[in-house]
């Protein structure tokens, strides 16, 4: 009987952590927007005051994404390279997503003090528009995957017995 | 060297390393499509497989966008960092290092709103010649102050080098020295610490105009010399009101003798006044010359 119920709990634990994978999915889209909005408030204030090369900028700026770290670090890469193009890596990012973020990047200390506010303004507006959808979507179906991940874990434990 | 070895392609740089003394580099100039040329020794020759040629047909030959490279790596692609500069021609980069931009400017009425097609650059690479100055530095002190001075030199003759290392004499010698280094040029500073040797009582005051470095010099850091570099029309009345003020001023200017400076119209009211009472002459073959205001007339 012990083994049945060890059977049972161990299944609802193994679904619950799955729910809980799937929730921190939804957390990490989340994450990583409002990170790249955090970068982009730190860009526009450091242009409208100290300006500062982009690169010394992100190298100052402390990310709470791993994959904005990752791809801050291969921009550093790219700027204190002679020669090749800004090769990010994409990660978790969906084709538009990572599109996006491609073309903010690139965008980067390619133009004037003026235009270089007035994209990152642009690009602010749609990340945070990202983020406000992420968050929506982790809010809604993060608590949801833990639970439902629980219950096939318990209906799991239930079949194999 | 580092900051230079930075901006220029490897394949140029690595010939530089292995074949030429970094030392006697002054300039390094890079024409998209075009044979780099560099100042080696005083002499111009083209950059080679083997070194320094004469020979054009086995020089170096820049890339279609080779200019534009080099001023993105100057700016560590970050054209919002440099673009004031570079309407003015330039961008100034660590260790004194100038890099002057050519390239198609976009004009609004008569402002230059920004420069692009960028076709060519010219690295200038500074020296330190310590001692250079001192025949000047000694014809400056009267009274135990020091007499106001103008360094004239056609371009590429070592003004900044002589006025660095004469402010490098004055401001060790004790005397507050206040130095607008417009360019970057002279101090080359980095992080707030001059990059290249201007004296330990020298204030610097880097990237702003004459006029308001010496407004500012005036009214709170009490100088008692104020050293500037390549004067402009229209920094004559900041010179006379420092003048005026009780305050020495050693500049430097582009022209070829005394003669030629003083008839420059836009320089009238500078001679008129006797504003500057010691001239030194820099000419590539003759070297330094000082003169008193007298003599020079």
């Amino acid at each position: 009987m012990s083994v049945k119920i060890f059977i049972v709990f161990l299944c609802a634990a193994v679904g619950t952590g799955l729910g809980f994978w799937l929730s921190r999915m939804y957390q990490r889209t989340s994450k990583y927007y409002l990170s790249v909005c955090e970068l982009i408030s730190e860009l526009k204030r450091n242009i409208a005051c100290r300006r500062d090369s982009v690169a010394s900028v992100m190298k100052g700026f402390k990310s709470n994404s791993e994959r904005l770290a990752a791809q801050i670090s291969e921009y550093i890469a790219f700027v204190s390279t002679k020669d090749g193009d800004l090769k990010l890596s994409r990660g978790f990012l969906s084709a538009s997503a990572f599109s996006d973020v491609n073309g903010f990047f690139c965008s980067l200390g390619a133009m004037d003090q003026d235009s270089q506010t007035n994209d990152l303004d642009m690009y602010y507006k749609k990340f945070e528009a990202d983020y406000n959808a992420a968050t929506e979507k982790s809010k809604k179906y993060g608590p949801l995957a833990i639970k439902l991940g629980f219950l096939f874990g318990l209906c799991l434990g239930i079949l194999f017995l | 060297m580092d900051e230079l070895f930075k901006l220029i392609p490897d394949r140029f740089a690595d010939i530089i390393v292995a074949r030429l003394n970094v030392s006697k580099l002054s300039e390094v100039r890079i024409r998209n499509r075009l044979p780099v040329r560099i100042c080696y020794g005083g002499v111009y020759y083209y950059l080679s497989v083997g070194g320094i040629s004469k020979d054009r047909q086995s020089a170096l030959v820049a890339g279609e966008k080779e200019a534009e490279g080099v001023i993105l790596r100057a700016c560590e692609h970050s054209l919002y960092t440099i673009a004031d500069t570079v309407k003015r021609g330039y961008i100034p980069v660590g260790g004194g290092i100038r890099v002057g931009v050519c390239g198609s400017s976009v004009v609004s009425g008569e402002k230059t709103v920004s420069v692009k097609d960028f076709s060519a650059v010219n690295i200038r690479i500074p020296h330190e010649v310590k001692g250079c100055a001192a025949p000047l530095y000694y014809s400056l002190i009267s009274n135990g102050g020091i007499n106001n001075a103008l360094i004239i030199s056609p371009p590429g003759c070592g003004k900044t080098t002589v006025l660095r290392d004469l402010c490098r004499l004055v401001s060790d010698s004790g005397k507050n020295v206040l130095l607008c280094d417009e360019k970057y040029e002279l101090a080359s500073c980095v992080d707030g610490v001059p990059t290249l040797d201007v004296g330990c009582n020298t204030d610097v005051v880097s990237g702003a105009d004459k006029p308001h470095a010496f407004t500012l010099g005036i009214a709170y850091m009490r100088p008692d010399v104020i050293m500037t570099d390549e004067l402009f029309p229209s920094d004559t009345g900041a010179v006379l009101t420092a003048i005026h003020s009780g305050i020495s001023v050693v500049s430097t200017v582009h022209a070829r003798d005394f003669r030629d400076f003083s008839i420059k119209p836009e320089f009238e009211r500078l001679v008129k006044t006797n504003a500057f009472s010691v001239f030194a002459v820099l000419d590539k073959s003759m070297g330094l010359k000082v003169y008193t205001g007298s003599e020079a007339a």
